[in-house]
């Protein structure tokens, strides 16, 4: 057993420390409890993950068509789609969208996100406001790399991709129409500070 | 009918820090209900029911985390059961203690819990585990993060009333520089708004000293009846008697984008203003800003404190942004807001929030806050929400007369 280092017993171990009384008593109550070894744990699982009642939203985007659901009773449509409408706990219907709209609320993320690996920053967080659907519908908006073209209320479409991608939301993305420009326009936050 | 009012007997909080790989979070429970224990002066086994206060089991790499924090600190075998409301899950445990006393279902609760969402997995990491908190169907998998949710409030809130960056930076130099003055807080700071500013983008308008801290931490109180206390609590006659009053709760749509109603629109937390108009009625308060006299408002984004002034009627709709920059929840301010230094001082383990937030309101209310004591504090108030605001809770504390 002497033959074996210290560090090579435990092949998990991250390492091996003394610790400071966090609130740097005179007369620390854990003096016998500070040195601290801690393990670095690996955990990797995969799901299998239904898209349930709301499949054939991605199953439509394959073939360039962007549906949402309405309410037979309240005829509210859902963008992103519900089965369910719950004003009126009622079964909604398909419904198809002409992916034509407007931008409702946007931001410019600078961190790329580990739930989407590959979304490269910065990149435009956006809201939709989708010509019928009676929600607002959240996208990347992509300027081709041109972030002052963004305004509040600019036109915007939706357009279909061929794949691969990763998870099918990305069969769809948003862009500006041609010569877009918003109404009540704020600018970004770089031309605020200039 | 014997008097169910509910009070706050004692509290105990560890000391936040993005790193306490010193300690496990059973360690870190444990250090809180031992010192919520000690500064109650109660005797652990007369405690006749528990909640644990805890988000997720990601972060500790443990289930039924509340069976084992229960059995480490020697509550069994009292009921115990976890409470969860994402950001206001602290919060929701003390809003569920409160209808166990008062319905009868006991005399006395112990509230303990919190979170290791420092170190304990990288911060790319505990920000994916965060936003799997958001809709993972429709906004985690678009690259909405929270940063970006809460970005794009702001935002509106900014297009609609003129708000500017200038403004909710004074929050996050307000908070960091009240956290200087509490030895519990992860990082007091002497900022400028020109720092603030100038720190780097995260999701605009937002930048990284405009985020709050994710900490490693727990926290424990204890409530009880009036009688109970006198009985069980040795420090309960000597200290002035903390009321929990009101508790208010709502909820709203997870997502912002199905929150279509012309006003508030993405600009406001709706829910909150529901919570506390429910608050304010339970304890008959008419004026928040004039009765109120300390607060601890949830600060997980700078501009999110901004919004919940106005939410919680500290003023009006479209204001916020210059009662932020004009001094009136500073320290020595009209309402000083979060003295502790809340989320972007203090720090925050989700689990713990909650409840440090009302330890430093009963501290406040005692007249017990040493440095950072607001003057004749007599009714303080926590606001703390889940997601972006999906469920909202606003609790109500008061000082009331020996009697």
């Amino acid at each position: 057993m002497s033959d074996i280092p210290p560090e090579a017993r435990v092949t998990s171990r991250l390492g091996r420390f003394e610790a400071a009384d966090p609130m740097e008593r005179t007369d620390d109550p854990w003096s016998e409890f500070r040195s601290i070894d801690v393990l670095d744990l690996n955990w990797v699982h995969q799901y299998r993950h239904s898209l349930g009642k709301v499949s054939r939203f991605f199953q439509e985007l394959e073939n360039g068509r962007l549906m949402a659901t309405k309410c037979p009773k309240c005829e509210t449509v859902w963008m992103p789609p519900r089965p369910v409408c719950p004003r009126d706990l009622a079964i909604t219907r398909w419904t198809e969208l002409p992916g034509t709209g407007t931008l409702a609320g946007y931001t410019i993320v600078h961190r790329s996100p580990q739930a989407v690996p590959g979304l490269p920053v910065p990149y435009i967080l956006a809201y939709a406001a989708l010509d019928g659907a009676d929600t607002l519908f959240l996208h990347v908006l992509d300027v081709d790399g041109d972030l002052t073209r963004v305004r509040y209320g600019m036109g915007i479409h939706v357009v279909f991709k061929e794949g691969p991608v990763d998870h099918p939301i990305w069969l769809m993305g948003l862009e500006p129409d041609q010569g877009a420009s918003g109404g009540d326009s704020v600018g970004n936050d770089e031309e605020i500070e200039e | 009918m014997t008097d169910r009012t509910v009070y706050l007997v004692g509290g105990g909080l560890t000391k936040l820090s993005a790193d306490r790989s010193d300690a496990s979070i059973r360690d870190l429970v444990a250090e809180a209900v031992m010192s919520a224990v000690e500064d109650a002066g109660v005797s652990p086994d007369r405690l006749e029911r528990a909640i644990t206060s805890y988000e997720s089991d990601h972060f500790a790499r443990q289930m039924t985390l509340g069976a084992v924090l229960h059995d480490t600190v020697g509550l069994v075998p009292i009921p115990n059961q976890r409470v969860e409301a994402g950001g206001a899950t602290g919060a929701m445990a003390l809003h569920t203690a409160s209808a166990f006393i008062s319905a009868g279902l006991c005399d006395s609760v112990i509230v303990y819990g919190g979170e290791m969402n420092g170190r304990s997995v990288e911060s790319s990491t505990a920000e994916h585990i965060l936003a799997l908190s958001a809709d993972t169907d429709w906004e985690t998998t678009v690259g909405g993060t929270f940063a970006g949710l809460y970005a794009i409030m702001i935002r509106e809130h900014m297009r609609l009333y003129g708000t500017t960056e200038e403004q909710f930076a004074h929050i996050a130099v307000k908070n960091r520089r009240n956290a200087m003055a509490n030895p519990f807080a992860q990082k007091g700071m002497a900022l400028t708004v020109d720092d603030v500013l100038s720190s780097r983008p995260v999701a605009e308008p937002y930048r990284l000293l405009d985020c709050s801290l994710l900490s490693d931490g727990a926290a424990a109180v204890i409530l009880s009846t009036a009688t109970w206390a006198r009985e069980h609590s040795e420090h309960f006659d000597d200290r002035p008697p903390i009321a929990f009053v009101a508790s208010g709760t709502a909820t709203d749509s997870p997502r912002l984008g199905d929150r279509v109603r012309p006003v508030p629109g993405l600009a406001h937390f709706e829910a909150k203003r529901l919570a506390a108009n429910q608050a304010y009625r339970m304890a008959g308060i008419d004026d928040p800003l004039e009765e109120i006299d300390v607060a601890e408002l949830y600060d997980s984004f700078s501009g999110a404190e901004l919004q919940a002034y106005e939410d919680l009627g500290f003023c009006p709709r479209g204001q916020g942004g210059a009662a932020a920059a004009d001094g009136r929840f500073d320290h020595g301010g009209k309402l000083p807001v979060n003295t502790s230094g809340g989320l972007l001082g203090q720090g925050g383990a989700v689990g713990a929030t909650g409840i440090a937030q009302t330890i430093e309101i009963m501290r406040q209310l005692m007249d017990d806050a040493g440095n950072r004591q607001v003057k004749d504090a007599r009714k303080g108030l926590t606001d703390s929400h889940a997601g972006v605001g999906s469920q909202c809770v606003v609790n109500i504390f008061e000082r009331r007369d020996r009697t």
